[in-house]
């Protein structure tokens, strides 16, 4: 028997506070909760908390750098293709009989799709033909779960940070669609 | 930067380094988008006094982050890394958090030397 999980992400519930002094940004999902974090790297901090929603929010420190990192990403990058998405619903499918994870927006319904992989065990789910990004998808989920989310936030980071290596372009869709749910109008405001 | 002033914490690291703890700091950012830290500012002067290691940040190397593991932490949880920032030249601490997991390296160790 398969089980659903539905996780809804509403990003007009983010509250944000910049602390220009030590240049670090706080973002939390509502009001600023008890949490503890999921240290991604020096600068991301994943904000986990112990009841419901799990989400409590990102820190980011060194904010004003990073960000010119990232902006000049999607500067060289995405030109023309930022769109704010203020309300983005991530439906995250999980099926016990073949272990395997999706997740793909709530809007999205492809009639057609095939799976990329991205690295072992972690796929990118394209439309057919034009072969947008539509979801992702973890096979062997219950072993490799954990593992396939540190190497997805990988690819992104080394993607935006990591200019020099050699073109992954399935990351680079990766990276393009993470970084279209972002309203970038708020955060250059905030890093200003 | 916020000018020092006799209420707030100083410290100084192994490396020699001041460290100072700003009330604004504590009481503005770090306490209010952290409200699990409120109980905490001793050890957070403690891991910056007393470190298991020191690392300068992987993607920005004006921040230091010193680490230092907690078995137990009251409320919050337990084996927890707690993470502080600091600037690398100014020592003016930036943030802090409790950390359950760290998925990628935070940057280059610089203390104790390997």
């Amino acid at each position: 028997m398969a089980f659903q999980l539905v996780q809804t992400f509403n990003f007009e519930d983010a509250q944000h506070s910049y602390d220009r002094a030590g240049d670090v940004l706080y973002i939390s999902f509502g009001s600023p909760r008890p949490a503890v974090a999921v240290q991604v790297e020096d600068w991301l901090a994943i904000r986990l908390s112990n009841t419901p929603p799990l989400f409590a929010g990102v820190t980011i420190v060194g904010f004003k750098r990073i960000f010119e990192r990232i902006n000049r990403y999607i500067e060289s990058e995405l030109p023309q293709r930022i769109e704010r998405l203020a309300k983005l619903t991530l439906k995250i499918s999980y099926d016990d009989q073949t272990d395997a994870l999706i997740m793909r927006p709530d809007d999205s319904r492809p009639t057609f799709s095939l799976f990329e992989p991205l690295a072992p065990n972690l796929y990118l789910e394209k439309t057919l033909p034009s072969k947008d990004v539509v979801g992702i998808k973890i096979t062997e989920y219950t072993r490799c779960g954990p593992l396939a989310f540190e190497t997805m936030l990988g690819k992104i980071i080394d993607t935006i940070f990591e200019t020099s290596s050699e073109r992954d372009e399935n990351a680079h869709l990766l990276t393009d669609v993470t970084l279209r749910t972002i309203d970038w109008n708020k955060i250059a405001a905030a890093a200003a | 930067m916020t000018p020092v002033r006799p209420m707030d914490h100083h410290v100084v690291d192994p490396t020699g380094l001041g460290v100072i703890l700003t009330e604004e700091c504590w009481l503005d950012h770090i306490t209010t988008r952290h409200p699990e830290m409120h109980p905490f500012k001793e050890m957070v002067l403690e891991t910056t006094r007393a470190p298991d290691a020191i690392y300068v940040g992987k993607r920005d190397p004006s921040r230091r982050v010193y680490a230092r593991k907690y078995a137990h932490v009251p409320g919050v949880g337990n084996e927890l890394t707690l993470l502080v920032f600091a600037g690398n030249e100014d020592g003016y601490i930036a943030t802090a958090h409790f950390a359950g997991h760290q998925l990628r390296s935070v940057g280059r160790q610089i203390w104790p030397s390997n």
